[in-house]
């Protein structure tokens, strides 16, 4: 008797947002890392990067195709068709080519831009527009463990379900400012817990923290995760103005963040279809 | 310019390899460390074992230190890691030392 397996294929969400109200939580981190998912699943990806012009940095080749979009742009909103919504008419292109292209889109959101997001999903109405053109949609709300991330990302979660209830959202519990032990009773236990309520039944992971401030060092150098590894230990060491013993643990830590957060946030993009995992 | 993600992939293997090949080595370079300074060297070098692991590691050294024997464990150490023929010096004692046992015992027999 033969016993018929069940292939399981990686199907992730087409349009993955990654946000957060707040700078330096790892946005861009996760966004890059989310592209080089679907580039290992043989998907073309588009990132579009909302950052102010000050942070624009050359193509970090995380993408197939990268779209830059400045924040101080939004200040022209009051001159353009559809307000706010005319600022990101790039992004809506990459959006609109979905369908056809069978592609995904990754937008990074700038910190300090939630408010301006939760007024462009409501005008557009996104989360009906995106089921009437047949694209599964995804907001990753990112925080740290800090007290005051943790109570912003509960009020952004709150805020993308008022404005955009169809929208499928998950929660990231980043480690970029340390773990999520916190002994009982202390504030940040509360603020979690508080934060855990919010998020309910929507799909939460954590990306480990890396050690020895390998994230933090190269973000200082202006350097990508998956270029950082690509890099020789000699040329890695100039670059980041450490020594190559150094160089060479940061590169460790950083093959490890890769390889356990890839496996993490291909569970959340999987679930974008609205199924629970099992 | 985009990078291939089979390139990638077959960098963080060999980057995780590496690792993995490194984690030997790290057990004994934490204890020694720990030995010579009383405290943990830094976060990158610790995080390559187990948190059970370097708290095993720690308690040791603490009685080692507390015990005053320490010193002498570095002091060995270095005599069996720089003398090439260590081993055989060894067998040598051990040998000489077993045979003045017997020696003693057959007189008094």
């Amino acid at each position: 008797m033969t016993t018929k397996k069940k292939t399981v294929h990686f199907q992730p969400a087409d349009l993955v947002e990654v946000v957060a109200d707040g700078t330096s939580v790892g946005k861009s981190t996760v966004a890059n890392r989310v592209c080089h998912l679907y580039r290992e699943a043989r998907r073309p990806v588009t990132l579009v990067r909302i950052e102010t012009g000050r942070r624009q940095t050359a193509e970090t080749g995380a993408a197939n195709r990268e779209v830059y979009i400045k924040t101080e742009d939004f200040a022209t909103a009051a001159g353009r068709t559809g307000g706010l919504s005319g600022v990101l008419t790039e992004l809506w292109e990459e959006i609109l080519e979905i369908p056809g292209s069978k592609g995904a889109v990754v937008v990074d959101w700038a910190g300090g831009s939630s408010l301006h997001r939760l007024d462009v999903l409501a005008s557009t109405a996104f989360d009906a527009t995106l089921s009437a053109l047949g694209v599964r949609g995804l907001s990753m709300v990112l925080t740290t463990s800090s007290t005051e991330s943790m109570r912003q990302a509960g009020t952004y979660l709150s805020g993308i379900e008022t404005v955009a209830p169809g929208l499928q959202r998950a929660l990231v519990l980043s480690g970029r400012a340390g773990n999520f032990d916190f002994p009982p009773l202390s504030e940040q236990a509360e603020s979690l817990a508080r934060l855990r309520d919010k998020a309910g039944e929507i799909p939460t992971v954590t990306i480990p923290r890396v050690a020895g401030r390998a994230l933090e060092t190269c973000a200082d150098a202006g350097l990508d995760v998956a270029n950082a590894m690509m890099m020789d230990g000699d040329a890695l060491a100039r670059r980041l103005g450490i020594d190559l013993f150094r160089a060479r643990a940061c590169a460790s830590e950083l093959a490890l963040w890769w390889s356990l957060t890839g496996k993490t946030l291909a569970r959340i993009a999987e679930r974008a279809d609205g199924h629970r995992a099992p | 310019m985009a990078i291939a993600p089979h390139r990638l992939a077959r960098r963080v293997t060999f980057l995780l390899r590496q690792r993995e090949r490194l984690r030997s080595q790290a057990a004994a370079f934490v204890l020694r460390y720990y030995r010579e300074h009383r405290r943990l060297p830094a976060g990158y070098v610790t995080a390559l074992l187990p948190n059970s692991t370097v708290r095993r590691i720690r308690l040791r050294a603490e009685i080692e230190h507390v015990f005053g024997i320490s010193r002498i464990f570095i002091k060995l150490e270095d005599i069996f890691s720089t003398k090439k023929d260590a081993k055989s010096m060894l067998v040598m004692i051990l040998t000489k030392v077993i045979s003045a046992y017997i020696k003693s015992k057959n007189m008094h027999q």
